[in-house]
């Protein structure tokens, strides 16, 4: 008989910190930097402030067990950035494409950013994220569609998961980040998809899978 | 010019630059040609520094030619000598004072040997040694730098213990198979070399030239080198014996004194080193793995400042040699016992009582291990401030390890229980689990068959390492193997714990 009780040390496994670093990358004005600071700070500031060259931020998430440190990077979506581009997409587990639903414009650069980006870093998981949902949910019915559809076959291509979402009135953002670490450590998310034409999209479940990413825990 | 511009740094590193310049090489080889050029008057007592600087060092690359080892009788230092006191009686401010010194030990020069006296001009100034080398204070201060502790024989300190076969010592370098070769391949090595007895660090370059250098250089260099005797060779024992008898004054009284495997040594020498090495000076007193001889009990009645107490591998100390010498001994910091198998809890409860500074006790041994129980343990715990303890190899129970942990858990670093066979797991492991020993950082628990529950060990290992705290578990193969096995089962689990959270959190309804 041991005094010992062999399950349980008293001792604590050492927390260990899991750093996630996320690029953040679209046109202008799409709210790249609003995204990110929304979700870090939880604070939506109206008035447009150009990024100039790359902005970052980081947020922890404490899970007991371990650490989830979100290093997040946000490239200024003008065209005299591209060259920082390999700053925001080197190392990343993961990149957000975004685009401005309300202009579809910004849904056709993703091809080329998509292209850039992949040439950097082919291992992150892809995600494209449509902004603006609460501006685009009261425009033209017949526009949504053709906005939906375009943007449900670009991430087909992508094979990266599609989410709608509202950054000033906080819809699906932190769903983006959690759509994140179950793709990077392929964990079962319960989470329904929304796939009806009009609500916030959310699809995900069959996209970004296909990448064989070493899981690092 | 005839050298490159002198630096303000000593004349001696310049002399290396020139040794290496062909047009120095040039004029060292032939010295009479350039006599001509050295005309007394450019030597006056207005010399610049800067001048003498240029001759200082073409004297240098000149000794490079002769040979430096006949050293110079002392000559009036008629030049340096009197434009020092010059610069000490003429200056009015501590400033002034200062450069002019920093100008005058820019050439510090021992001496300087090669230039002929009859041929050349100033023959009495080649032959000037600095000042300060004459005063016995500062040539004490320069000749204690010179002195260096690495000459004393010592056993090389180890960072891990030898493995005990090849697959042990691929777990203990976490399978890099080419360092665990290497590893073995040094142990059996050296365990040929056990044989012969040699296992000691190169000897280093020591103050002995010192004394040959003059009468006042013979007498600081000597008190410095008496002050730590340690000797790994008979002969040379001997003689310092006798010319102990000889001359007894010029001995200073020893601080260190360490006889280093001298198996051939009589108990009658060791007797006549009593009164030389017996005073308050005496803090480290080493016998190691002299087998035959003990230390005199006079040296102990003399000695009450001795700190460390070094006899390993002796068959005389005794329990009664130990109750004797210990009431004199109460700042004894260190006492090291290994392999001295007649000694038994007695003994070691004498040292216990009488020595409460006690940090660091080292019992191990290979034989007689029945001699040595819980007692001394719980003696040790109870009446001394020990922190570092080993008893390898010692008939200790978990109850003695329980009291060491209950008494002096948090100041115990080091804790050695090799080959303590009555150990089970309801001493370290248990103990480990309940984190009564916060601060250990070396763990020694070799071939200990009735332990088999590492995971609080391993536990405490990652918990320190984490920390960026040195840990050390030494265990024989068996107990590495269970170790890996219970780091792995740790992690795995951890694993699972985090993959099971992330779920949690990414199903966590938020929005």
């Amino acid at each position: 008989m041991s005094l010992a009780t062999s399950d349980t040390p008293v001792l604590p496994h050492p927390t260990n910190t899991f750093t996630i670093k996320v690029g953040l990358i679209g046109d202008a004005q799409v709210g790249k930097t609003s995204l990110m600071v929304k979700y870090v700070e939880n604070v939506f500031d109206e008035e447009y402030t150009q990024t100039l060259g790359v902005n970052c931020l980081d947020k922890k998430i404490r899970l007991g067990s371990a650490d989830i440190l979100f290093y997040i990077m946000d490239l200024g979506g003008q065209r005299e950035f591209i060259n920082m581009l390999p700053l925001a997409s080197e190392g990343a587990k993961a990149i957000i494409f975004l685009f401005d639903l309300t202009r579809p414009e910004t849904l056709k650069s993703i091809k080329e950013w998509h292209r850039q980006a992949t040439g950097f870093n082919e291992n992150a998981v892809p995600l494209l994220v449509g902004t603006k949902y609460d501006l685009f949910v009261n425009m033209d019915p017949e526009y949504q569609v053709q906005v939906s559809k375009q943007s449900m076959r670009y991430a087909q291509v992508m094979d990266a998961p599609l989410i709608f979402c509202s950054t000033s009135h906080s819809i699906n953002v932190q769903r983006i980040f959690k759509i994140i670490i179950a793709k990077i450590y392929n964990l079962t998310m319960r989470a329904s998809e929304i796939k009806q034409i009009g609500d916030p999209l959310l699809i995900y479940k069959y996209l970004g899978n296909s990448r064989r990413r070493s899981p690092s825990s | 010019m005839l050298s490159p511009k002198p630096s303000r740094h000593g004349s001696f590193k310049r002399a290396r630059e020139n040794i290496e310049s062909p047009t120095c090489l040039r004029r060292a080889k032939k010295p009479s040609s350039d006599a001509p050029f050295r005309s007394p008057n450019r030597f006056g007592s207005d010399a610049s520094p800067r001048k003498r600087g240029i001759f200082a060092s073409w004297r240098q690359s000149l000794g490079q030619l002769t040979p430096l080892a006949t050293p110079t009788k002392k000559r009036p230092a008629l030049l340096s000598q009197s434009s020092f006191d010059a610069t000490i009686t003429a200056s009015p401010g501590d400033l002034e004072l200062k450069i002019s010194l920093e100008k005058d030990f820019s050439d510090l020069s021992l001496w300087s040997p090669g230039v002929s006296p009859v041929e050349t001009a100033p023959p009495d100034f080649s032959h000037a040694s600095h000042r300060i080398f004459e005063m016995p204070e500062i040539l004490d201060r320069i000749l204690r730098y010179l002195e260096n502790d690495s000459t004393i024989p010592q056993e090389k300190a180890r960072q891990r213990r030898r493995p005990q076969s090849l697959s042990h010592a691929l777990l203990m370098y976490n399978g890099d198979r080419v360092k665990a070769e290497r590893v073995w391949q040094d142990t059996l090595n050296q365990l040929k070399l056990n044989q012969k007895g040699k296992c000691l660090k190169d000897s280093q370059p020591n103050l002995y030239n010192c004394l040959l250098v003059n009468k006042l250089w013979f007498t600081v260099t000597f008190r410095i080198m008496t002050e730590k005797l340690f000797f790994d060779d008979h002969q040379k024992f001997q003689k310092l014996l006798s010319s102990f008898t000889q001359s007894q004054n010029n001995f200073s009284r020893p601080t260190i004194f360490v006889l280093h495997k001298l198996s051939k040594l009589s108990q009658a020498e060791v007797d006549a080193a009593s009164l030389l090495i017996s005073s308050d000076n005496l803090k480290w007193l080493e016998l190691y793995i002299c087998p035959k001889v003990l230390p005199p009990l006079s040296v102990f009645q003399k000695s009450s400042n001795l700190e460390k107490l070094v006899l390993p591998g002796n068959r005389l100390v005794t329990d009664e040699f130990l109750m004797r010498i210990t009431p004199h001994l109460p700042k004894l910091k260190l006492l090291d016992l290994r392999a001295c198998d007649k000694v038994s809890d007695s003994g070691v409860v004498s040292v216990s009582t009488n020595c409460p500074q006690l940090g660091i006790c080292n019992l191990g041994r290979h034989r007689n291990g029945h001699l040595i129980t819980s007692v001394s343990l719980v003696a040790l715990a109870r009446h001394t401030q020990v922190e570092t303890v080993g008893a390898a190899g010692c008939e200790v129970t978990d109850a003695g390890v329980w009291e060491l942990a209950m008494l002096r858990g948090p100041k115990i670093t080091r804790l050695s229980l090799n080959n303590c066979r009555l150990l089970t797991n309801n001493s370290m492991p248990a103990l480990m689990s309940l984190n009564y020993f916060p601060n250990i950082s070396v763990i020694e628990v070799r071939n200990i068959p009735q332990i088999s529950d590492l995971r609080p060990l391993v536990a405490y290992r990652k918990y320190k390492r984490a920390r960026g705290i040195p840990i050390l578990i030494e265990g024989c193969e068996r107990i590495e193997l269970l170790m890996k096995e219970e780091e792995w089962r740790l992690d795995t689990e951890y694993n699972s714990r985090v993959l099971s959270d992330l779920t949690q959190w990414v199903n966590a309804e938020t929005d």
